[in-house]
């Protein structure tokens, strides 16, 4: 469902929400519905309470509608908001979040698994290269699992939304350069993981 | 962080966004691990909501869903309803009762003094009105709302 004109201002969708008109409400979530699934489903990893955690997301946006006062962008309003509630979901379950990977530790023989991440020479080139870099994704997307929820949301919101460090900051309520610093801090993460990673397999084989 | 790592996510983050070319990976595993995280990170999560979870948020809410009954409605609908019954069926029989009914309270009302047939009157005014400012105040009146904090 995305039949939303695209001249409804925030304004005129938020009053005519607040009017109770289902059709503005829907056209709401159908706005921002991939908003809040980035932030819930990068957040939380339980399949069976992310879909219920975006609902949870549109109800409390829907009760504290009459409170937004336009100071913000409402995607940003919307992305605190989800982020609070993942959070305190995430806290009730008791996971811990601040628990992510340590940096790679300093050149353990990754030197020659490093190489190994471009060294792809065979006559099936093209199958084993989409093998391996489905294989890579997957260890990457292993990482940002196990990433701190901070890193996490700043490189959501970054990557996914679009959104600048200054939008960001409003949403983690951090000062622009904690945020920028969360950005290339987890970046390096992953990079490390990655590698360190493959140094494994490599070493295994 | 260094300073390699941080010109290697820079022009990264410039390609993702369109805005140049990718950095060179060949023999530079650190950027051939770079390219990966990027191209992950701009990925769609996996799963999926349903095709009608705008609806289903909707139905739970209740958003512009008909009010369902309001039972002190059909309460004080019942009693205007037997208020009238009782009414009609305790009514004097004749005319000629509820006329004579009428001239006496008439000359009650003659007998009493200005001044008691002024109070009378403001003080009817000042219940009148007293009933209509708190239906209006209640009207008005809703649950204080606050946005959501930070913590919260």
């Amino acid at each position: 469902m995305s039949n939303d004109a695209p001249e409804r201002s925030e304004r005129e969708l938020v009053e005519q929400v607040l009017d109770g008109e289902r059709e503005a409400f829907l056209a709401f979530v159908d706005r921002y519905e991939r908003l809040v699934k980035h932030v819930v489903f990068r957040m939380v990893d339980d399949d069976r309470d992310r879909e219920e955690l975006c609902q949870d997301v549109f109800m409390r946006a829907y009760r504290y509608l009459d409170g937004f006062r336009f100071e913000s962008k409402l995607s940003t309003w919307l992305a605190r908001i989800a982020r609070n509630t993942c959070l305190n979901h995430l806290e009730k379950k008791e996971v811990p979040l601040y628990a992510d990977h340590a940096p790679a530790p300093d050149g353990d023989g990754a030197p020659d698994a490093r190489t190994a991440l471009n060294r792809i020479e065979d006559p099936n080139e093209d199958v084993i290269a989409a093998a391996t870099d489905r294989e890579r994704r997957g260890v990457v997307r292993e990482g940002i699992e196990a990433l701190s929820e901070h890193y996490r949301t700043a490189l959501t919101l970054y990557h996914l939304e679009g959104m600048s460090v200054s939008q960001i900051s409003e949403v983690m309520d951090n000062p622009e350069g904690t945020v920028k610093s969360h950005l290339y801090r987890g970046r390096e993460k992953l990079k490390d993981w990655l590698l360190d990673r493959y140094s494994q397999e490599e070493l295994t084989l | 962080m260094t300073d390699r790592n941080h010109s290697l996510q820079d022009e990264f983050d410039r390609h993702f966004r369109g805005d140049g070319p990718p950095p060179p990976t060949d023999g530079d595993p650190e950027a051939a691990a770079y390219e990966v995280v990027f191209s992950v990170l701009e990925e769609e999560p996996e799963g999926d909501l349903p095709d009608d979870f705008g609806e289903q948020v909707a139905n739970r809410i209740g958003v512009g869903t008909e009010p369902s009954i309001a039972w002190s409605d059909v309460v004080l609908l019942f009693l205007l309803v037997a208020g009238l019954c009782t009414t009609i069926v305790l009514m004097p029989s004749s005319f000629a009762a509820l006329r004579d009914t009428m001239g006496l309270i008439g000359q009650s009302v003659q007998s009493l003094s200005t001044y008691v047939r002024l109070d009378v009157v403001a003080a009817v005014g000042l219940v009148l009105a007293l009933t209509v400012g708190v239906d209006q105040l209640l009207k008005g009146w809703s649950p204080p709302r606050h946005a959501p904090s930070a913590s919260s």
